[in-house]
């Protein structure tokens, strides 16, 4: 009880306790405290993170053995774990040709180039015209480039009479960069799918706004009003309806972007901060309660 | 009486002769201390015919590096701590000539042991903690303290009992952040509490986290509550399992626990981003009983129109003292009501000051 409670208590508070402190100091060793604190963090947080990987092996693992409902969802969610695991850790693809130099033939070498690269001959010839020093490398217009695919571009403009050498991205660079399966796995599995789920969001909006506007009682009406001002107020349309207010001056406010202005601003702005004022509030409140270790709970205390 | 008159007299004779006798100085002078070096301000006397001044800091290996070119005669610049450093300014014509050079006194600066521009939050900060200290303080005497019911809280043990006579399990997710959130230690307390009735009532409890710290804490959570309630036999490790990092992935995966197991209870505790709606939608439409609480100001609105009960703000922050019987914690939530009140005063005189445009009573909760 004495390691596994007392202890880690003493340093949740110590540790709050200088923290707190050295957003007042700003002497040396305690204006850098938080940039150390954090990198700290980032150390502990990513060895943790094998735990996690190796709980959702485990459990996704065991609903495929077993055939417990949905395991096919499990089996995907594994077989996309390793196939990133290894296009991150060991194949990595982002091979690309360099052109040292166009040789004798230079058009035709311009012109296979402007085929793989997908870029205009002329364009092409403006950029490979003048190859560097070290070469140029040439960007091709596919998702992965394997070094058997490199190598084969390469021959073909040897062919046509060329220098090429083979240029390969760096380990840890092939997550940024282009042609790799990392890349490859990143934008065109998760990336649509991040967004698919992201704009799930609209329908959810709308599902949502219809049950809140339904008129039940004089606080739903009121949010109707308000939500149909809001939304009037925010396109060309409320604008475009409100408009002959505009040449009456004592009906101006009537212009439904003003109203729209006057109720994001007063009484929405008033309530925002009324609630953000108890968050601080909560806020203290619970770190007081963490660093002085009235709260253990959840560090598995009572 | 005649020194000032001769004063005026070559005051008089130097402006009208161009300031033919002006002499460039320059005055190098500390007015600011923070932590990342020293704000330092720099003052040049004209001399005229110069359409710019050339600034000029020194290094340590006694180089000079330029700070900057400026027509302005005075501006401000940073210098390193304890490193002593002099200032030269040279005056350039049109043509890049020099017409003169200065050199200012050698400064030293060096980092103060408070900053002063925050003292006004150093006290507020001994206000709070004070006034919350001793309603802790006040509660350990067993001084009796009333707390409003609030609905979402004491909807919890109906959630639970709902969860256990329809068989079916509970979901408790502690928001998409990590540890160094306190949404999230503050949703961590919260399971503790739900974890113990679900250990009274028998019912099937379901954790998924998004960070990995989170799981081995909410583990240590859940499995303290089932001891302190005598069923540690009731206990698995994996009531309490990582899905990812990512937000949507994770929102796709907690959509997909809620449409398989179809749990009568789902709790939404936590920091809470753009997948608050994605949750509590997708909750609301298998049926459970749902209750939310986020520290998110913005997700709130979304978490009120799809959820049962939803703790807003401070009841949030405040839930475990309701739900727990320790006095202390009772304590420390009057003690921020008080506070509250102390502070919705501070804004009424605040509002009356400046509606008669004075200001002093703003400033004084003005800091950098």
């Amino acid at each position: 009880m004495f390691w596994k409670r007392t202890i880690p208590a003493i340093i949740v508070g110590a540790v709050g306790v200088i923290m707190l402190l050295s957003w007042f100091i700003p002497h040396a060793p305690f204006d850098e405290l938080e940039i150390h604190a954090t990198q700290w963090y980032d150390i502990i947080a990513s060895f943790a993170m094998i735990l996690g990987a190796l709980n959702l092996l485990k459990l996704q693992g065991r609903k495929v053995i077993k055939h417990q409902k949905g395991w096919f969802y499990s089996l995907a969610a594994i077989l996309a774990f390793f196939m990133t695991l290894t296009f991150g850790f060991f194949i990595k693809g982002g091979y690309y040709p360099v052109l040292i130099s166009a040789g004798d033939n230079p058009e035709a070498v311009y012109s296979r180039i402007s085929e793989v690269t997908a870029i205009g001959v002329e364009e092409v010839r403006n950029l490979y015209a003048y190859p560097s020093a070290n070469g140029e490398r040439i960007i091709m217009q596919k998702a992965v480039v394997t070094k058997r695919y490199a190598q084969k571009i390469i021959e073909e403009l040897e062919t046509l009479g060329a220098t090429v050498s083979m240029g390969e991205l760096k380990w840890g660079s092939h997550v940024q960069g282009q042609n790799t399966y990392y890349r490859w796995v990143f934008y065109s599995f998760f990336t649509p799918l991040s967004a698919t789920m992201f704009a799930l969001l609209a329908f959810f909006v709308a599902s949502a706004s219809y049950r809140a506007f339904k008129i039940r009682n004089a606080e739903a009406t009121v949010l109707l009003l308000a939500g149909i001002f809001i939304m009037l107020g925010r396109v060309p349309l409320g604008a475009y309806l409100t408009a002959w207010t505009q040449k009456i001056s004592w009906l101006s406010w009537m212009h439904l972007p003003t109203i729209q202005e006057w109720l994001y601003q007063y009484p929405n702005a008033a309530g925002a901060r009324a609630i953000m004022i108890g968050i601080g509030l909560g806020i203290v409140g619970t770190s007081l309660r963490v660093i002085l270790g009235i709260e253990k709970s959840f560090m598995g205390g009572d | 009486m005649t020194i000032k008159r001769i004063g005026w007299l070559l005051a008089i004779i130097s402006v009208s002769s161009g300031l033919a006798f002006a002499e460039l100085s320059i005055n190098a002078e500390v007015v600011h201390t923070e932590a990342d070096g020293n704000k330092v301000i720099i003052t040049l006397t004209p001399v005229p015919n110069a359409s710019s001044y050339l600034i000029q800091k020194s290094l340590e290996s006694g180089e000079w590096v330029s700070v900057i070119e400026t027509r302005d005669l005075e501006f401000n610049t940073n210098i390193e701590n304890d490193i002593s450093t002099r200032f030269k300014v040279t005056a350039l014509d049109v043509n890049r000539n020099v017409l003169a050079e200065a050199v200012s006194e050698a400064i030293t600066t060096e980092a103060k042991w408070f900053n002063i521009k925050r003292l006004n939050r150093f006290i507020a900060l001994i206000l709070i903690s004070g006034i919350i200290l001793y309603y802790i303080t006040r509660a350990r005497l067993n001084k009796k303290i009333y707390l409003r019911p609030v609905a979402g809280l004491q909807a919890f043990e109906e959630a639970v009992g709902r969860a256990t006579e329809m068989g079916r399990s509970v979901l408790f997710v502690p928001g998409i952040m990590d540890l160094d959130q306190v949404e999230t230690i503050s949703g961590l307390i919260i399971l503790g509490h739900v974890a113990k009735m679900t250990a009274r009532y028998e019912a099937d409890l379901n954790v998924p986290v998004s960070r990995s710290l989170v799981m081995e804490s909410g583990r240590e959570t859940v499995q303290a509550s089932y001891i302190s309630e005598g069923r540690p036999d009731l206990y698995s490790q994996d009531m309490v399992h990582y899905y990812t990092d990512d937000q949507f992935a994770f929102a796709a995966a907690v959509d997909g626990v809620m449409l398989r197991e179809k749990p009568a209870a789902v709790f939404l505790q936590g920091k809470f981003y753009a997948e608050s709606l994605i949750m509590a939608e997708t909750g609301n439409s298998i049926g459970a009983i749902q209750i939310a609480g986020t520290g998110s100001p913005s997700q709130i609105p979304f978490f009120v129109t799809a959820c049962d009960y939803t703790l807003i703000g401070e009841e949030f922050f405040a839930a475990s003292a309701y739900l727990g019987s320790d006095p202390k914690l009772l304590g420390s939530i009057k003690g921020q009501d008080i506070v509250k009140a102390i502070l919705m005063v501070c804004i009424g005189i605040g509002i009356l000051f400046e509606t008669f445009n004075v200001h002093f009573f703003k400033n004084l909760f003005l800091g950098s």
